[in-house]
């Protein structure tokens, strides 16, 4: 699994997934707070991971090599 | 090493490839830039017309890389990679260094776990149980990454 993720993206994507999990499961509850916990779940996880597989379908990548 | 240049003192990349390669003429550009930000020579060893410096150098694929510290090998970059790790791999043969695997960075396991930590304490304060056992998980995902590095 490749990298495709900057570290700006990944910090972002990682926010976003908490901020999500959190109102879904925390704040909203019931079967719209799971669903929104769930989407959330997604920018957390490649966030963490570093690599978007939507980025790589279509050849995109967030990083930049180092100079 | 076989006579393909690879004689030359301090660093140098021996890049395998072929014309017909679709790979290798998109990996192009960014080894160019590569070698010339790193500034560590490179040389080009055209496959079908080198079968036996190719055999002698145990390529089996094309894109090869092949980093060279005065004449010895230090390590191989065999197929298509990011402009990161090509970077990288060039960063690394300029310093003399043995290329090992990517590790996992400091970066991903320091992010893995403090949004575990976040969500741990964040599900504990609001005493929700998916979002402190989510933590736990991805904090215990950072730990061992962290641990393995």
């Amino acid at each position: 699994m490749k990298k495709n993720e900057g570290n700006t993206d990944r910090i972002l994507r990682v926010i976003l997934g908490i901020a999500l999990l959190v109102i879904g499961f925390a704040v909203m509850g019931g079967t719209a707070g799971v669903i929104v916990g769930l989407v959330g779940l997604v920018p957390l996880l490649t966030g963490l991971a570093g690599s978007c597989p939507v980025y790589s379908l279509l050849g995109l990548s967030s990083t930049k090599a180092a100079s | 090493m076989p006579a393909t240049g690879a004689e030359q003192v301090g660093p140098l990349v021996i890049r395998a490839w072929a014309p017909w390669c679709g790979v290798c003429r998109t990996m192009a550009p960014v080894v160019e830039k590569a070698a010339a930000t790193t500034g560590v020579s490179v040389v080009d060893l055209l496959v079908d017309d080198a079968n036996t410096v190719a055999s002698d150098l145990r390529i089996t694929s094309i894109p090869t890389l092949i980093a060279s510290f005065d004449g010895i090998e230090t390590g191989r970059l065999i197929g298509a990679h990011s402009e990161e790790s090509i970077y990288n791999f060039f960063a690394t043969t300029r310093d003399g260094e043995r290329q090992t695997r990517a590790r996992v960075s400091a970066v991903t396991w320091t992010l893995r776990l403090a949004a575990g930590g976040a969500l741990i304490v964040i599900g504990t304060t609001l005493a929700s149980t998916p979002v402190w056992i989510i933590g736990a998980l991805i904090a215990s995902w950072g730990a061992i990454s962290g641990l393995l590095r």
